[in-house]
């Protein structure tokens, strides 16, 4: 039960949309760090205050007092909890491209990848680091400060290490990215397929452990 | 070790164990819940809490048995959740959802979804009105929020109902009613109730039948009766539960 209000549609959409340049190619990258960045704000946001706030509050003990199972529980508010930012995002990207005057280019398409990608792996890592703590602020701060931690230092990092943050992976895509796919046969594409792998396993690996542990994490009082 | 229905008890605990790391919170208690009414006492941190939680399946044992029905509470969790409802301390509820909204929620999770009237029914079983569980539930009274609490663990036709200090936030004038529709719903309903509770004058004056834990083990259990032969007490006042519990507690209370 997460209250959603148009504060999350209307200021993102004018930062997108401020972002924008008319010329698809040069406005990709600034299009999509601000899409990125919120895409992974919201995502913090949202999972902490499902997850951890779900067990400060109470709600968990409410809800497992009901004939559901904890990996039902979890797995659901995963796939609410993703779907609910990346919804959110959409039309972010949408009305941004609109007011931007681009259209629903390929720009708008990758957008939507990266989105997609940015709130599965912080929506993993913030369930599992939610189960830990227990408590929606400081999952919230850790989540935040590790997407800070990534994001920010993503250009100093030894370019192998680069895939850890979004940004990172983003960038790589996009440095090569032409309005009609991906570049695979060269190293920087591989590079890049591979940092879209290995995100997919960190979100798989995050939300199995949080599965297989969740009867520990969620042990209630 | 089986796990039966023992002589007619609804729950039964076969030396249960419980730590929270360094804390003992159970140790090796076997503790016996008839149908009817029950009441289960005994000072903070002696183990109420953690028994209930174990009931639930919300935590497991270290060690021991628990039944609920017959059935073993950590592999038949869901099955004994089917048939029990549960109204905790300090409930959490979607403030922004009204009454019946959330009762209509609640039904979902269960294998028959709650009709209108049933829950109309539920509301009326509680003595809560369907204008007032119209409304948002951010703006009920602490009363009402009990009410609503009793009226969605009592939605699916709970054969048990497990109260957790459910008359801690209220006033005087609140717990005589609270305590009335227990009663109520018990003689009308059948439903059973296992309440948890310190307030040893209202338990008196609706269990049938109750358990006192110590330590994380239990000091004494029967009816009222034979606890109140056992320990020597006059039962013909009305604290026939302080006394008992004066006695076994006499060393920590210095008396």
């Amino acid at each position: 039960m997460i209250e959603v209000n148009l504060f999350f549609l209307i200021l993102p959409s004018l930062a997108v949309a401020s972002s924008f340049s008319p010329l698809p190619g040069t406005s990709l990258i600034q299009q999509t760090n601000m899409l990125l960045l919120l895409s992974q704000f919201l995502s913090a946001i949202i999972f902490s205050r499902s997850i951890a706030g779900g067990l400060s509050r109470g709600e968990f003990k409410l809800l497992l007092t009901y004939p559901i199972t904890r990996n039902n529980l979890i797995f659901t508010k995963l796939v609410v909890d993703t779907l609910i930012p990346f919804v959110i995002m959409t039309f972010v990207n949408a009305i941004g491209t609109y007011l931007s005057g681009a259209g629903l280019s390929a720009p708008f398409w990758l957008a939507e990848l990266i989105s997609l990608i940015a709130v599965t792996y912080i929506g993993g890592m913030t369930i599992l680091i939610g189960l830990l703590l227990k408590s929606e602020s400081t999952t919230m701060l850790v989540v935040l400060m590790i997407i800070f931690a990534t994001e920010f230092a993503t250009s100093s990092l030894p370019q192998s290490v680069q895939f850890v943050s979004v940004g990172g992976t983003w960038h790589a895509l996009s440095s090569f990215i032409g309005p009609y796919g991906l570049v695979l046969h060269t190293n920087l594409g591989q590079q890049a397929a591979l940092g879209v792998v290995e995100k997919i396993a960190v979100i798989f690996a995050t939300v199995a452990s949080s599965l297989f542990y969740s009867n520990r994490f969620m042990e209630l009082d | 070790m089986s796990i039966q229905a023992d002589q007619g008890f609804l729950i039964v605990f076969e030396n249960v164990t419980k730590s929270f790391g360094k804390v003992r919170a159970l140790n090796s208690l076997s503790m016996h819940i008839p149908k009817g009414v029950s009441g289960l006492i005994g000072p903070n941190g002696a183990g109420k809490t953690t028994s209930l939680n174990l009931i639930l399946g919300l935590i497991r044992p270290d060690s021991g048995n628990i039944s609920v029905f017959g059935l073993d509470a950590v592999k038949d969790s869901l099955k004994i959740r089917k048939r029990i409802g549960v109204l905790h301390e300090k409930p959490y509820f979607p403030p922004n959802l009204t009454g019946v909204e959330f009762l209509r929620y609640v039904s979902q999770f269960y294998d028959e979804e709650a009709s209108e009237d049933d829950i109309i029914q539920a509301l009326l079983k509680v003595g809560l009105d369907e204008k007032v569980a119209s409304r948002q539930i951010r703006t009920f009274s602490a009363g009402m929020v009990q009410r609503l609490g009793l009226a969605q663990a009592l939605l699916h036709r709970a054969e048990l109902v497990i109260l957790d200090e459910p008359t801690a936030n209220l006033d005087p004038l609140g717990r005589i009613e609270f305590t009335r529709i227990v009663t109520r719903i018990n003689k009308d309903c059948g439903t059973s109730f296992l309440i948890s509770s310190h307030i040893l004058p209202e338990l008196e004056k609706v269990c049938e039948w109750v358990s006192i834990i110590k330590e994380g083990r239990i000091a004494d259990e029967g009816s009222l009766v034979n606890l109140a032969e056992r320990w020597k007490v006059n039962k013909k006042e009305n604290r026939i539960l302080e006394s008992v519990f004066e006695s076994i507690f006499a060393r920590e209370l210095k008396l």
